[in-house]
């Protein structure tokens, strides 16, 4: 870490102000040149934490930049993570608020539960598959508090990955017996087809994801618990929603996720 | 004034032959419109018939909305497949070839004749097998520059494809939902679900037998339009589409 811990917390507090006001602030990057990897998810630290006191735990985290175009595009050849709070999950079929947001957006990806405990370091795909118990179609809406999606990785990551809100399908599947890689997904709004994908736009398997993200946060001790959700990243570029717009997205074999827009 | 259809067939049969890619007939002849492209479409297949070569089935081209918004259409266009095309060992030949790109697909295996008017469900009823299907298409024009006329004219981009095993047919398997990956080298290129085509690869068959001139007939291969977008075909380039429940299908440029 490069920055004081005041700056950190600072910047901590304007991230958390700019979520509540949906007030987009500028690239952290471009006021606080000198942050690292470490400062930022220090900021995504002190951000939880007043999410924390506003109400809802963590239950799980997503993945970001889980695609190599979205990598290419900031420049990085890593993914990132972010913790999900309790008061960001909705069921299928909610209603999500657009004056709640800034500038979202939205995209459909694989969600896995685990039954088993994980850490890392050193967790191989083979061992992360293991702890996997099921799968569940899931929406994310992503949201950037960086003005006009202004962002570098050091700005996402410390933004609690560009997450907003997440709706998960009403069952979950067991994942034994099929290839999360080839598990195709086709998102459509107000009924018009938008994209297809498949499991392995997510870093080439959702469950090394699950690897991925177990063995990045073996540094800070932490290890994922059973009954944690992992959203695993998207499955197909995710775009702007208006008030009105119903998104489906349907996968095979785990059903359909649903969200309306207000 | 009546488009010349046996003299552009000859002149892109040439260019195919050739390997010499020709300037976008549309810039040539603004008069060429979508049934006179058909009718240089077949022409050209007569052309192929009398080199010596077999009709083994049908394509489909702009399957996606992207593609034909693209191209300003609302609808897709279809070509015919001969045996010429058909690359067994998985090694596609560029030194036959202008700037071949890869796409891959859902191929049908028809054991029913197909005459219009017919219904994706129809055509599922006729088809005893389905394949994966790695297509090889190639324009006989410039820099792939072309209207959806010259791209009919060109029989739909037909250069090669290559097929993976076949599997049955079953009604558990939802077309629009089998994910499909393709991979470059090793590396993930992109993912896709069969409703890339069309919303429904089997309706993209309909598609080609309720509009083609000829009929598909039984023993015909359909290969129902690209999923994601293509790759270009390098020298050494392997490309891979594995598709769920359905197989795996691979190429090598050679």
């Amino acid at each position: 870490m490069t920055v004081a811990e005041d700056v950190r917390e600072q910047l901590a507090e304007a991230l958390y102000r700019a979520r509540l006001d949906r007030r987009p602030i500028p690239p952290l990057t471009e006021t606080h040149p000198d942050l690292d990897l470490g400062d930022a998810y220090a900021i995504q630290q002190g951000l939880v934490r007043r999410l924390q006191q506003d109400g809802g735990e963590v239950v799980g985290y997503k993945l970001g930049l889980t695609s190599a175009p979205m990598q290419e595009m900031l420049g990085v050849d890593t993914p990132d993570y972010g913790p999900v709070l309790s008061s960001m999950v909705h069921d299928d079929g909610t209603t999500l608020l657009l004056d709640d947001h800034i500038q979202p957006r939205i995209e459909a990806e694989i969600a896995l539960v685990l039954r088993a405990p994980l850490a890392g370091p050193e967790v191989s795909t083979l061992e992360a598959g293991r702890a996997v118990g099921s799968a569940v179609a899931a929406l994310e809406l992503v949201d950037s508090r960086i003005e006009d999606w202004r962002i570098g990785l050091i700005d996402t990551v410390a933004d609690l990955a560009s997450c907003a809100q997440i709706v998960l399908g009403a069952r979950e599947v067991p994942v034994d017996g099929f290839d999360l890689r080839l598990t195709g997904m086709v998102v459509r709004n107000n009924g018009d087809l938008v994209d297809t994908g498949a499991g392995a736009a997510a870093l080439g398997d959702p469950i090394a994801a699950v690897a991925w993200l177990a063995n990045t946060l073996a540094p800070y001790d932490i290890t994922l618990e059973p009954g944690q959700v992992i959203m695993t990243g998207a499955l197909h570029k995710a775009f702007p929603v208006t008030s009105g717009d119903q998104v489906t997205a349907r996968f095979d074999r785990l059903g359909a996720v649903s969200c309306r827009f207000a | 004034m009546p488009v010349a259809v046996d003299a552009i067939a000859e002149e892109l049969h040439s260019a195919r032959r050739e390997r010499s890619a020709v300037i976008p007939l549309t810039e040539r002849l603004p008069e060429l419109d979508l049934p006179a492209a058909y009718q240089v479409q077949a022409a050209g297949i007569r052309l192929r018939q009398h080199d010596g070569e077999t009709i083994v089935g049908g394509k489909l081209g702009f399957t996606s909305r992207a593609m034909q918004q693209a191209m300003g259409v609302d609808q897709p266009n279809s070509g015919w497949l001969t045996d010429a095309m058909l690359v067994h060992d998985g090694r596609v030949k560029l030194d036959t070839l202008i700037h071949p790109k890869v796409e891959p697909e859902i191929a049908f295996l028809l054991d029913r004749p197909l005459a219009a008017p017919v219904t994706a469900a129809d055509v599922q009823a006729a088809t005893c097998a389905v394949a994966p299907c790695l297509e090889v298409v190639d324009s006989r024009f410039v820099d792939f520059r072309f209207a959806a006329q010259d791209n009919i004219a060109d029989n739909s981009s037909a250069g090669a494809l290559v097929l993976g095993n076949p599997v049955v047919l079953t009604p558990e398997l939802d077309l629009t939902l089998v994910g499909c990956a393709v991979w470059v080298d090793g590396d993930l290129h992109a993912t896709a679900t069969g409703a890339a085509a069309l919303e429904h690869p089997a309706a993209a068959v309909a598609w080609m037998a309720n509009h083609a001139a000829q009929p598909l007939e039984a023993g015909h291969l359909v290969i129902s339009g690209g999923l994601t977008g293509p790759v270009d075909l390098k020298p050494g380039r392997v490309v891979r589409a594995d598709l769920d429940r359905i197989g795996s299908v691979e190429l090598r440029a050679a």
